[in-house]
């Protein structure tokens, strides 16, 4: 055998086995499978919400909006989450979206970063049926930012596609006591059931032994894409959920052009 | 009573909790070894003689519990019809004769101490007349031996077995070793015991264990007389004897000796934090249990981490089977400050043990309570109501599942305003609940569905203040029981009880399986014999299919001072035979110890576990023929398991 081709089949088969498994194993009992950036299926694409309607916060307890509260946001188009059709969602000052009707439902609080997933939330009012970005004690730094925007025609593509999107977006948000600071986003793309949530600045202050992942409403089952001591999304990056299984990945150009069988 | 003996009693049994140092040999000479009596004092007859397994025909089953002698005092071998002193001992009018005994006097150096014993009491009166009934007691005193019938000392006793249901004696019967006659007999020349004869065999040692902190003889110096003591009671004839081994004084009991017991819930610590301002503790414990009819499914209320999924302690239903891996209710997430009410199981449905869990809880901390059914085959949540401002709680379940009794203040459901009333989920297309009690300010509780048979679920027992028959005019809570079906009418009541005055309490109303009206009996806990001497459990036998008539039958009793506090009336699901177990909590106002165990019926065979502080909850079933027993419980039962008394769930087993 060509010693180069060996060469280069000892270097494939660690990325190649790796990919078999995250293609064939789903992240959750239910089939939720999880991608990062820099794999192309889940591209960091950070999507200009400037013209994004602003949320303003309602008190989950005693403690300040900014700092423990939520928001109801009525989605244009149904999001279908874990099997289940979703309208509305709260979003939470905490960082973290919830699939409920009302802040009588999910109030948007937070005390402890749950870990791991799937958990049982400790807010007094919560739906378990959740998209963690960054959950943690958060609260909006002094040029602190929330919106959403619905996209007919999703700016960021889908691995499956185009299709309508719905953005939320955390700007200068900052965990309660530090000076970390947070941007990021999650794109819920309606019409293929995945979820990107897009990252920008990211403080290590900020994600320290924070949550990040998705749940059921049971809190039964769970994608997890790290909490306590694990490392944290780097900043600019992004973790995508797929429901069922991603598309292929595109074909790797070096194994094309080496294994291709000649015309 | 003394009141403030009670509550030393109870103080005990928490300071027990906080503090046991380590065991010192108080009785040199506990277990006979050696064939000695050394330190010990016989009495009476003086029938009292160290024997070994070998001098009894047949053996003891299980062996001798230390070494290899132990002790028997006989009621006189032989029938010998003559000779002895006689006394009046178990507080009833009928003589007893041929009183041997066995004493000893300590000085304890520790204190609070228990007495801690191997016994059992095997007797030929098993299937003589009622009148027979053979005991032995045991009493600490200090100086003279305290007068007959002086109760106050007794703090453990037992009478014969019996083959029949027939209790003459006040003391709870010892174990029952079944009808066959082995005809067993004590052999060893020249001891005092030998010739005893032992009809129905030996059964094997059982542990007991009794506080003896009794007020009458405060210390120090904790100097106690112990004595063990045997009687034949009515006659002289047919012989019983108390075998004893390992007598020791201790600082506290192991009730993991006395029964097969295992813990099923383990959590640790508490929760602390600061929530909305403000500082909240949580223990981490188990609050509400329920058992299947078959003894197999424990479903728990507890605000531990059981499965993985409840790291912010946050109170949710979880389900035990077999005691495999705890499996949390997905279908009910319940909030943090939300709360189980109350939790019941059905039997098996489907091929599945306790298929069917209701569930009373607020899933917010600013909700109401609401029933709700899971079924455990398809993880399917069925919302058995859904209303506001007011509450559903204590839902009782029958064997399919497919009724729910519960209460209500929900007018939507008992059309009576806020009064609370007993109403009845029969679940179909419809979501069907009927109200039966009518309107009115009085008040149900406490309903309780018969099980298993061919009119599952077609019968509620239930307290109520309601006068459903015309027979409860002055508004007392009376035990009913109503017929779901079949004549309308009030001829769909029958009021179980009907008594006067409010030192009457009349409880916890239980039901039998009922595939004909003799057996859908009612069962509940009532002082209505005696108001003065606390709760016990009786039985109204139905006699016919609207139980307008029946029979009652008290069937608990005992020495003055067990106060039964809880039960739970068993069913057999192997064969659907009707049977008499139920399983209980009882107060024992002379030691100030929990009693936890299982029971026939009036036969008085029973198996209890000695408990130093009360249980929280209590549910049982039969797993085939073998009881289990479920409960809540702080006290760090198997030593070492639960050491920071967090709340937590056992099983005990009678074997």
């Amino acid at each position: 055998m060509n010693v180069r081709i060996l060469v280069l089949l000892l270097t494939l088969v660690p990325a190649v086995a790796a990919g078999q498994r995250d293609a064939l194993l789903p992240a959750d009992a239910y089939g939720y499978a999880l991608r990062r950036s820099p794999d192309p299926l889940c591209p960091s694409a950070w999507i200009d919400l400037h013209a994004g309607t602003p949320l303003g916060l309602t008190a989950a307890g005693d403690a300040d909006a900014d700092d423990d509260g939520g928001v109801v946001v009525a989605l244009p188009l149904p999001f279908e989450f874990y099997g289940q059709p979703q309208s509305t969602l709260v979003v939470s000052s905490n960082g973290y979206l919830a699939f409920a009707e009302d802040l009588q439902t999910e109030d948007g609080g937070h005390w402890r970063s749950d870990c791991p997933l799937p958990a049982i939330a400790d807010n007094r009012r919560a739906s378990m049926a959740r998209v963690h970005a960054l959950l943690a004690d958060l609260e909006r730094g002094p040029a602190g930012d929330l919106r959403w925007a619905h996209f007919a025609e999703c700016p960021r593509v889908s691995a499956h596609g185009a299709d309508a999107c719905s953005v939320v977006q955390w700007r200068d948000w900052k965990r309660i006591g530090t000076n970390g600071t947070v941007d990021m986003q999650v794109v819920l793309h309606h019409a293929h059931r995945e979820i990107a949530v897009l990252y920008g600045a990211l403080d290590a202050d900020a994600t320290q032994a924070a949550t990040f992942g998705i749940q059921n409403a049971g809190a039964s089952s769970a994608a997890l894409a790290g909490c306590g001591t694990s490392a944290p999304p780097p900043a600019f990056s992004a973790v995508c959920y797929f429901d069922g299984l991603p598309p292929e990945t595109p074909a790797d150009v070096i194994f094309a052009d080496s294994f291709d069988p000649l015309p | 009573m003394n009141p403030s003996r009670c509550f030393r009693s109870l103080a005990l049994g928490a300071a027990l909790l906080v503090s046991l140092p380590a065991a010192a040999q108080v009785i040199a000479n506990s277990s006979f070894e050696g064939d000695s009596l050394a330190g010990w004092t016989i009495g009476g007859t003086n029938r009292v003689g160290t024997i070994q397994a070998t001098h009894v025909s047949g053996g003891i089953p299980g062996g001798v519990p230390d070494g290899s002698w132990f002790v028997a005092l006989s009621t006189t071998p032989s029938q010998t019809t003559t000779g002895g002193t006689t006394a009046l001992i178990d507080n009833n009018t009928t003589v007893e004769n041929d009183i041997a005994t066995l004493s000893i006097t300590v000085t304890i150096p520790f204190w609070p101490a228990v007495l801690e014993f191997d016994w059992t009491f095997p007797s030929s009166e098993q299937d003589q007349p009622g009148q027979y009934d053979d005991l032995f007691d045991v009493m600490i005193y200090q100086g003279t031996p305290p007068a007959d019938p002086t109760i106050n000392n007794r703090v453990f006793a037992r009478s014969a077995p019996r083959n029949v249901p027939q209790d003459f004696s006040n003391f709870i019967n010892a174990h029952f070793l079944g009808t066959t006659i082995v005809n067993r007999t004590i052999t060893r020349a020249g001891s005092p015991v030998t010739g005893t004869s032992l009809t129905y065999g030996v059964a094997g040692f059982r542990r007991a264990c009794v506080g003896i902190d009794l007020p009458e003889f405060p210390g120090p110096p904790y100097t106690r007389t112990i004595r063990f003591r045997v009687a034949d009671q009515a006659d002289r004839q047919f012989d019983s004897a108390l075998f004893l081994d390992r007598v020791q004084v201790l600082p506290g009991c192991d009730p993991a000796q006395q029964m097969a017991i295992s813990q099923r819930t383990v959590s640790a610590g508490s929760d602390v934090r600061l929530k909305d301002g403000g500082l909240e503790y949580r223990p981490v414990q188990a609050r509400r249990l329920a058992v299947d009819p078959g003894g197999r499914v424990q479903a728990v209320a507890s605000n531990a981490n059981l499965d993985g999924t409840n790291p912010n302690y946050v109170e949710q239903v979880f389900i035990q089977v077999d005691q495999g891996g705890w499996q949390r209710v997905t279908g009910l997430v319940i909030n943090d400050g939300g709360d189980v009410q109350s939790l019941a199981v059905s039997g098996t449905d489907g091929g599945t043990p306790g298929r069917y869990v209701a569930i009373a809880a607020r899933t917010t901390a600013t909700d109401n309570i609401e029933i709700h059914r899971w079924d455990r085959q398809t993880s399917a949540l069925t919302t058995v109501t859904s209303t506001s401002g007011c509450d559903n709680t204590n839902p009782s379940i029958n064997f399919a599942g497919s009724v729910i009794a519960f209460e209500s203040t929900c007018n939507a459901l008992t059309v009576s305003g806020t009064a609370q009333k007993i109403v009845l989920w029969t679940g179909g297309a419809t979501n069907a609940i009927t109200a039966f009690q009518g309107g009115g300010t009085c008040i149900g509780r406490s309903p309780a569905l018969n099980t298993r048979s061919g009119q599952d679920g077609v019968y509620v027992a239930f307290e109520s203040s309601c006068n459903h028959t015309g027979a409860n005019a002055d508004g007392n809570f009376e035990i009913f029981r109503y017929r779901n079906g079949g004549t309308t009418g009030s001829t769909r009541f029958a009021q179980i009880t009907n008594t006067t005055g409010v030192a009457v309490i009349n409880t916890m109303a239980q039901m039998d399986r009922s595939d004909s009206a003799a057996a859908g009996n009612v069962f509940f806990l009532s002082n209505l014999a005696d108001p003065t001497r606390g709760l016990h459990v009786f039985r109204f036998a139905c006699s016919n299919a609207n139980c307008t008539s029946g029979t009652r039958t008290q069937w608990t009793d005992g020495p003055a001072g067990q106060w039964y506090t809880s039960f739970r009336k068993l069913i057999r699901t192997a064969d659907n035979t009707v049977v008499d177990d139920f399983v209980f909590e009882r107060l024992n106002l002379l030691s100030g110890f929990t009693e936890v165990g299982h029971r026939i019926g009036p036969t008085g065979i029973e198996t209890a576990i000695t408990l130093t502080q009360p249980i929280q909850q209590l549910g049982g079933g039969l797993d085939g023929t073998a009881p289990v027993i479920g409960f809540l419980s702080a006290q760090d039962i198997l030593s070492g398991q639960n050491t920071d008394h967090n709340v937590e769930s056992f099983s005990a087993r009678v074997q």
